[in-house]
């Protein structure tokens, strides 16, 4: 066991529960531990890495999941209210890290743990309970087969606590299917990868914490100055009032104007003005709104609750609706009915299942019957025509069951387009085996951050908004001049993309809902912003490059990690097929096209900005080196994947 | 004895637990606070409820409404204005008692 030292912000401890043992133990954090790795996915990625085999893969009990809460959670650090689960995923069988608005995050902490990890598998459905005085497996055979929200119920109703919080998996994740997540309560995820398949892999159920310690903060009265100036800076930025009466429904608007939207799985990037009038999400706040629903230290607000009144999904209450789900399954699918997106958010929180994966297998279906790949022979006799709300209903809750047809869409577009073969690859939209939900070909920035990620498609680890201009002083990488709000603009994205990896992994780290910060809207936090919290939260020195460069640790870490567990290289770092052949048909950027050679030309810089080999993508040994990450480069070295050195390499301390 | 207050524009988010139990003993923690947020299956709005100082051992509101600065609890709420008018009819019902 690691010795104990004072620190503070952390609760000091991680859980390790072995589930084929059914063993528990604990073991302190060190203060150097908590000051390179930060917290919650920066604890997972080094975890993970110094604990999993080489040879395990996502399903065996040797695969192991660090459920985190970020640092700040437990504190009034506005929007500390994210937690972290991390495994190998099941997606993309390599690093897989999803994050989550978490009120059993906050409860972990109080309960007197940063982290939990969880080994082995149990013989029998079992949860975790987690209180200051004991940790418990406990019999989940009652839970097994129920959705999310029923496992809520009966979990409050068990405990008599209405005010009791769960992480669960549904249907989904029992069944193994590839896309499940876990869902916090009823309607929040951490949906990416197929964590919950993992837990459903070890006959996990749910977790539920709770916690009566306390957290302390170094500097407790400069901290709450520093949270009460955080807190005025997000309510004083332009995004306030939208964010507060749409939640993030109002970013449609601007993914519209610059052809962001998927339509009929990708083939079109702009919603056609018919349908975006007629499903135009804004109207779900105008017209069901009944209430708020904010995570632990929210001050962005952005979660509103409905209540439909009328239409086929009258009676319907939802937590939570978020523009994701427009995307990937309202206008993917070329659905009109403005509830739809409410209706089958629902049904994939129930189900477990996450809402990409799901629009991902069920865009990749209808566009194969679209050209007649799939026929009804192959889908038990449901019609695939695009629009069809009702059975994209059925689909999803046969995919949960593996049942029939769901079953082959149960392993999410790319590994269903692999089985069914018939030239159906391109229809699957996807980076690294993971669902895209968004299009990016006229969004250089985000793309490339997207078509990086190490966790593979999405927007959330490097990705690049349109920024009118970053602040030198916070964003060094990224000259004053620079005007990079022109989203079709390939100058200057791995500047920021680099800033952005950044940015995105520490506030992971801190446990901060990533709206709270610049990804959602320029005048809410970046790294400048986060170092005198840090200080009088911690009480330990920090400043925006050494930030930066912890950072860049765990991203080296995690790229690491895929290299040992899978075959990626450069060429996983493309946008999909589609992105990158097809011009945009219609919409402001019709005509618009992917451009192959100031792409490679803006990855070549991406990753001579890493360190990295250009021609492979693959770290060098000095890169690692200078990040302390020597024991990554011997690891490289031994499977033949360490970078090759190249004279014109940028050095990271001069970045 | 608790007061519970439905209060419509409260979205759960407990930011004015962690302040309380900062007021009272310079950490944070959703138990040490005099306020708390209970939770609310469907519907409008979360309660709130407040340990009464007489009536409760554990945590009891000490009602610094009174007190020359405004309470945490109101200056670190999204929607003050309603908390500030449930703490106004938590003081009054109180006082009636």
């Amino acid at each position: 066991m690691r010795k104990q030292t004072e620190s503070y912000c952390y609760a000091g401890k991680i859980l390790r529960v072995n589930l084929s043992r059914v063993t528990v133990s604990e073991e302190y954090i060190t203060n150097e531990f908590a000051k390179n790795w930060i917290g919650s996915s920066g604890f997972a990625v080094k975890i993970l890495y110094d604990e999993l085999k080489d040879w395990v893969n996502p399903y065996e009990p040797a695969n192991k999941i660090v459920f985190s809460a970020g640092l700040f959670l437990g504190t009034p650090m506005p929007g500390a209210c994210k937690s972290n689960i991390s495994t190998l995923a099941p997606m993309t069988g390599g690093w897989g890290s999803s994050c989550c608005d978490s009120y059993t995050g906050a409860q972990l902490k109080y309960a007197g743990y940063d982290s939990v990890i969880i080994e082995g598998r149990a013989s029998r459905p079992v949860y975790l309970y987690i209180d200051n005085q004991q940790v418990q497996i406990k019999d989940g055979r009652f839970l097994w087969g129920n959705t999310t929200s029923r496992t809520l119920e009966l979990l409050r109703k068990e405990y008599d606590n209405p005010n009791l919080h769960c992480i669960s998996i549904g249907p989904a994740g029992e069944n193994l299917v590839r896309g499940a997540c876990v869902i916090q309560d009823r309607s929040r995820a951490f949906g990416r990868g197929g964590v919950g398949a993992v837990l459903g892999s070890k006959n996990l159920k749910a977790i539920v914490a709770v916690g009566k310690g306390r957290i302390n903060a170094a500097n407790p009265d400069r901290f709450m100055i520093e949270v009460k100036k955080l807190r005025n800076q997000i309510k004083a930025s332009a995004s306030a009032e939208n964010m507060r009466t749409y939640g993030n429904l109002f970013y449609i608007e601007g993914k519209q104007n610059n052809c962001g939207l998927p339509y009929k799985n990708f083939q079109e990037v702009y919603v056609p003005e018919e349908t975006a009038e007629a499903t135009d999400p804004r109207k779900l706040s105008e017209k069901y709104f009944e209430g708020r629903q904010s995570a632990p230290g929210c001050v962005v607000k952005c979660g509103v609750k409905l209540h439909i009144t009328d239409g086929p999904y009258k009676g319907l209450h939802s937590d939570a609706n978020q523009w994701e789900t427009y995307a990937t399954l309202q206008t993917r699918l070329a659905v009109d009915d403005l509830t739809f997106q409410v209706k089958v958010n629902n049904l994939c929180n129930d189900m477990g299942i996450d809402v990409d994966a799901a629009g991902g297998a069920l865009g990749w279906a209808m566009e194969c019957y679209q050209r007649g790949i799939l026929d009804e022979s192959d889908t038990d006799g449901l019609s695939l025509e695009w629009g069809n709300a009702e059975n994209a209903l059925v689909l999803i809750e046969k995919t949960a069951k593996r049942e029939g047809f769901g079953d082959l869409l149960a392993e999410s577009a790319a590994k269903a387009a692999e089985i069914l073969g018939r030239n159906s690859s391109y229809y699957a939209v996807n980076v690294k085996g993971l669902d895209l939900y968004e299009p990016g070909r006229a969004n250089l920035g985000w793309m490339l951050g997207a078509a990086t990620a190490t966790r593979g498609g999405g927007h959330t680890t490097g990705a690049v908004g349109g920024y009118k201009k970053l602040n030198k002083t916070a964003v060094t990488l990224v000259d004053d001049d620079v005007d990079i709000f022109d989203p079709s603009s390939y100058e200057k994205r791995p500047e920021a993309a680099v800033y952005m990896e950044a940015l995105h992994r520490i506030v992971n780290c801190f446990g901060v809902c990533q709206f709270h910060t610049i990804h959602s809207d320029q005048d809410h936090f970046n790294l400048v912003h986060l170092i005198d919290i840090y200080e009088a939260g911690t009480g330990w020195e920090t400043s925006v490059n050494e930030l930066k460069l912890k950072g860049m640790r765990q991203l080296n870490l995690e790229k690491v990690f895929n290299l040992r567990f899978t075959h990626f290289d450069r060429n996983d770092d493309f946008p999909p097929l589609r992105e990158q052949h097809e011009a945009i048909p219609t919409g402001p950027k019709a005509g618009w096209k992917f451009d192959s050679v100031l792409y490679n030309r803006m990855l070549d810089t991406y990753y001579q900005l890493h360190g990295w080999d250009r021609e492979t993508s693959y770290p060098t040994r000095k890169t690692l080196e200078e990040l302390d990450l020597g024991y990554a480069a011997d690891d490289l070295e031994r499977i033949g994947k360490l970078g090759k050195e190249e004279k014109t390499w940028k050095s990271m301390s001069s970045m | 004895m608790k007061f519970v207050y439905k209060m419509f524009s409260c979205g759960g988010c407990r930011t004015c637990e962690m302040a309380c139990s900062y007021r009272e003993h310079k950490t944070f923690s959703f138990d040490d606070s005099c306020i708390r947020i209970l939770e609310a299956d469907q519907g409008n709005g979360y309660s709130v409820s407040f340990m009464h100082p007489e009536g409760y051992e554990d945590n009891p509101c000490l009602v610094c409404i009174n007190e020359q600065n405004e309470p945490l609890c109101i200056q670190f709420c999204n929607e003050p204005q309603e908390l500030t008018d449930i703490l106004h009819r938590y003081v009054k019902e109180i006082e009636e008692k």
